[in-house]
């Protein structure tokens, strides 16, 4: 007996959210590798799933979910280590939604219910799109004389912010008697250069976040992967094409394992830490 | 579903906390209030982005970053020490005048031996219209009474670069020590309450001469006006110095340290709680009365 809970895909625009839907949907209804979870049975409606992964297979840019519009994906699933029946509960939620919450401080009704009736969250975040703050040296005494000053406006917010203030607000909603699952995901693994892991990558790149996830392990139970959903560039297709299978050629990075089955990060949210 | 069905709740601002809310804060773990204080420019701002930015770096001074209610307040006033501002010269922001009583909220969380597990900092930079006010008036009004008295740490800022000054040294002195000695006679100052005298600008602190000034100020300060406080102590910073001879946030981080550190009782006695039963009703309103007095003086159990 299973009943429909959510893991809800959360992340700022372009940080990969669809992409890993559709690779995660191919793997676990494809069974060309072996899976955490396997499709038990397939769900009413799958257009939505089979669109983002038919342009995935063919190497196109899988279609962003557009802003004000929320897809929803529903998979049947059974864990193959202890037979346990899942229904999940994917919404595919514009990074505009979550964009909005930083810059005019509102959330979606619906995000919000989500969250309370969820497993938990994967949180996307794209190693080229991290807004460091920069600071100007204090040393320099001389203006330049010519420059354009900036107001402050929301959008000059580092990344890492943003992520704390996300999870903050996911906090703000969820139901407090349970810990917040969090699978931060690092995006196109595959650009991070010389990675050392996923765990290290974030320590150096997102400092704040790092510290958050460590001061709160009270109310989060936090993993970090490092996911290529693509397994390289667009550009690379004809080398990518050349995987023995398209599944075969997704990557996932645990610590220093190197996996292929997204499904771990399900794993993760559903079943806690192994 | 279409856009019409996404309806949106608003989340909290993310802006400075004014003083009645900041009980939502105060009622989840341990809190701290700091209020900073000091003339106009004389570097309160610039300590609390200082703090910011390093935690933006990693953790600080053993501390890690718990959270913040005032996330959107903190990037606007760290806005112009960054270069997404256009400017070349960092500079800090002005507090608002029209809302001198608002906090910055940090949570803090130890990461070893002897620090707080997890704590809350409320830090107000009190303005310098504030300030002369608080020095030259028996009710101040623009930080009012109870917020003065609300306060676990007051630190009091001596300009380091107008120390460094023949023409201005002496003003910095006699300005710590008539807000100091207003605070005492107007009954500010609350008994758990603790001090601390930051001289900033550190890294413009150059001859021995100067250096030696500061520590007499120090020492004369703390001499005239340490029992008024649970504890006193003095730091020396360079938030954001000038030169590289110091590091950036130099001395911030064992500030901060000082600021969540648990004061020492002065005297461990152990009293009657104001709720034991077999206690007269006069008994009960007496250490009701008393008790702000007598909280950080006696174990109340």
């Amino acid at each position: 007996m299973s009943s429909e809970q959510t893991v809800v895909l959360v992340g700022l625009p372009g940080s990969g959210k669809t992409t890993f839907l559709a690779a995660l949907w191919h793997q676990l209804e494809s069974e060309e590798i072996q899976t955490a979870f396997t499709t038990d049975r397939l769900q009413p409606d799958r257009e939505y799933l089979n669109g983002i992964r038919d342009a995935w297979l063919a190497f196109k840019e899988v279609p962003h979910t557009s802003a004000g519009i929320e897809q929803s994906a529903l998979l049947r699933v059974r864990h193959v280590q202890t037979g346990k029946k899942f229904d999940l509960a994917i919404p595919d939620v514009a990074g505009e939604t979550y964009k909005r919450q930083w810059l005019e401080r509102q959330l979606p009704g619906t995000y919000i219910h989500q969250l309370h009736h969820s497993f938990g969250v994967i949180l996307f975040v794209h190693p080229e799109q991290v807004l460091h703050p920069a600071l100007l040296d204090g040393a320099v005494r001389d203006s330049t004389g010519s420059e354009a000053l900036h107001e402050w406006e929301p959008a000059l917010t580092p990344t890492q912010v943003r992520l704390v203030d996300l999870i903050q607000s996911a906090l703000g909603v969820f139901d407090r008697s349970h810990v917040l699952r969090l699978a931060l995901v690092v995006s196109a693994w595959d650009l991070v250069e010389s990675p050392a892991t996923p765990e290290v990558w974030v320590e150096r790149h997102l400092p704040l976040l790092d510290q958050f996830l460590r001061a709160n392990t009270g109310r989060v139970m936090s993993k970090i992967f490092g996911a290529s959903a693509i397994g390289g560039s667009l550009t690379e297709s004809e080398m990518l094409a050349r995987t023995p299978t398209p599944s075969s050629r997704v990557r996932l990075h645990i610590s220093s394992e190197n996996l292929r089955d997204l499904s771990r990060t399900i794993e993760f949210l559903t079943l806690g830490e192994s | 579903m279409s856009a019409q069905d996404l309806v949106f709740e608003p989340l909290d601002s993310g802006e400075a906390l004014v003083s009645t809310a900041i009980s939502r804060v105060t009622a989840q773990d341990d809190t701290t209030i700091v209020l900073l204080a000091g003339p106009i420019k004389s570097g309160k701002t610039t300590v609390i982005v200082s703090l910011y930015e390093l935690f933006n770096q990693g953790p600080v001074g053993g501390l890690f970053f718990g959270g913040s209610e005032t996330l959107v307040a903190f990037e606007r006033i760290s806005h112009t020490g960054r270069m997404a501002s256009g400017r070349s010269i960092p500079e800090t922001v002005r507090t608002n005048p029209s809302s001198p009583t608002a906090f910055l909220h940090l949570r803090v969380v130890g990461t070893g031996e002897g620090l707080p597990k997890a704590s809350n900092l409320l830090l107000s930079d009190v303005t310098g219209e504030a300030f002369e006010e608080a020095r030259n008036v028996s009710e101040p009004t623009i930080i009012p009474r109870r917020l003065w008295r609300r306060a676990d740490a007051i630190c009091v800022l001596l300009d380091g670069e107008k120390l460094s000054s023949v023409t201005t040294r002496h003003l910095v002195r006699t300005g710590a020590r008539s807000l100091l000695r207003a605070a005492r006679e107007a009954n500010l100052i609350s008994s758990r309450c603790r001090l601390m005298l930051v001289t900033t600008k550190w890294d413009l602190v150059s001859s021995n001469e100067t250096v030696e000034f500061v520590g007499e100020t120090e020492s004369w300060l703390l001499d005239q006006f340490r029992s008024d406080f649970e504890s006193a102590a003095s730091h020396r910073i360079a938030a954001r110095p000038n030169s590289s001879r110091v590091p950036y946030a130099y001395g911030v981080p064992d500030l901060l340290v000082d600021w969540i550190a648990k004061p020492q009782l002065k005297v461990p006695i152990v009293a009657p709680s104001p709720t034991s039963s077999g206690m007269s009703s006069f008994a009960q309103v007496f250490w009701h009365q008393q008790r702000e007095l007598v909280a950080g003086v006696l174990n109340v159990v």
